[in-house]
């Protein structure tokens, strides 16, 4: 899958689970600090995004293991992450 | 009334052929719900009947992802399996112990989870936990049924903040003395003897308790969150 689909798709699921506008999910847009995600939030966007995009995802692989303090986790980080685990 | 309300909603039910089980899918099928009855053996009575191991998450999710697969909704979860021991703490084994531990407590947090994960985005859901008067009233002997029964009851709380925001509710009912099979293995004089503790001088009957869960799980209960209803004749006075 292109990586300007994943972004397109991921920004449908993040919207949806974050109840604000596509255009508001930005590639450098940061989950937690500026698209206002609280810790449930982040258990949805990992059940969304198994279910849009196929794949088995651990929570702690999406958020915990990114390297990055939870408040600094970007859609762009999301997308490296989707387009890594479906290649 | 609650029976219209229900009309079509996804009831999923843990423990589906108890007793119990069986009046609380009765009432919600009564209602026009779409009742799904999980239980532990693989003798499987109709197309909705799921088998679930609840010691066993991937199991679980083998259990909630059929029922979503078919009706791509689950509106209410009863968390309803559970299994009793009777023995008094110095003398029971760890393996007793974690059994209900596993079973009564972690069982019902991982049916949590996993409905959760259809609940949190469809934003909307209701969770029903089955406590018991053991959680608040001490016997001898039920040391390890009745923490976890009081672990269900704290998780039910805990679990009702965590998911609050998403519109969905959890909520918990702690039966009292009910008139089942299993009692009444007790003999004529010790249930006469239950009866003469209870307030209301009567044991419960498992419609009253489904009844109970059914209004829990309706509109009519939508401002309703963390609470444990007590249905137990006056016990926990």
């Amino acid at each position: 899958m292109k990586r300007e689909l994943i972004f397109q798709k991921l920004q449908e699921q993040l919207a949806a689970a974050l109840e604000v506008e596509t255009h508001e999910v930005k590639l450098e847009a940061k989950i937690v600090d500026d698209l206002g995600a609280e810790s449930i939030d982040l258990l949805d966007i990992t059940f969304r995004l198994e279910r849009s995009f196929g794949l088995a995802i651990k929570d702690e692989d999406l958020f915990q293991k990114s390297g990055l303090n939870i408040g600094q986790v970007t859609v762009s980080y999301l997308v490296d992450f989707i387009e890594s685990k479906l290649s | 009334m609650p029976a219209a309300e229900l009309l079509g909603k996804v009831v999923f039910i843990t423990g589906g052929k108890g007793e119990l089980g069986r009046a609380l899918a009765k009432v919600f099928r009564e209602a026009g719900a779409d009742v799904w009855a999980s239980c532990y053996s693989s003798n499987l009575e109709s197309d909705k009947d799921v088998a679930i191991d609840l010691h066993d998450t991937m199991k679980i999710q083998r259990a909630f992802r059929k029922v979503y697969d078919v009706t791509q909704r689950i509106d209410i979860l009863i968390n309803n399996a559970g299994v009793t021991h009777n023995g008094l703490l110095l003398a029971d084994k760890d393996e007793q112990w974690n059994e209900v531990l596993d079973v009564n407590l972690q069982g019902m947090m991982r049916c949590c989870r996993e409905v959760l994960k259809y609940m949190v985005p469809a934003r909307r859901g209701v969770i029903i936990n089955v406590s018991s008067l053991a959680a608040l009233r001490s016997e001898v002997g039920q040391s390890i049924y009745a923490a976890s029964k009081a672990g269900v009851e704290s998780v039910t709380r805990t679990l009702a903040l965590e998911v609050a925001s998403k519109n969905i509710r959890v909520n918990a009912v702690a039966p009292g003395f009910l008139d089942t099979a299993m009692l009444k293995t007790l003999g004529q004089q010790r249930v006469h003897l239950l009866k003469e503790k209870v307030p209301l001088k009567r044991l419960g009957q498992v419609n009253e308790i489904a009844l109970l869960v059914q209004w829990l799980a309706s509109d009519q209960a939508n401002y309703i969150t963390g609470q444990t209803l007590r249905i137990d004749g006056g016990m926990g006075m």
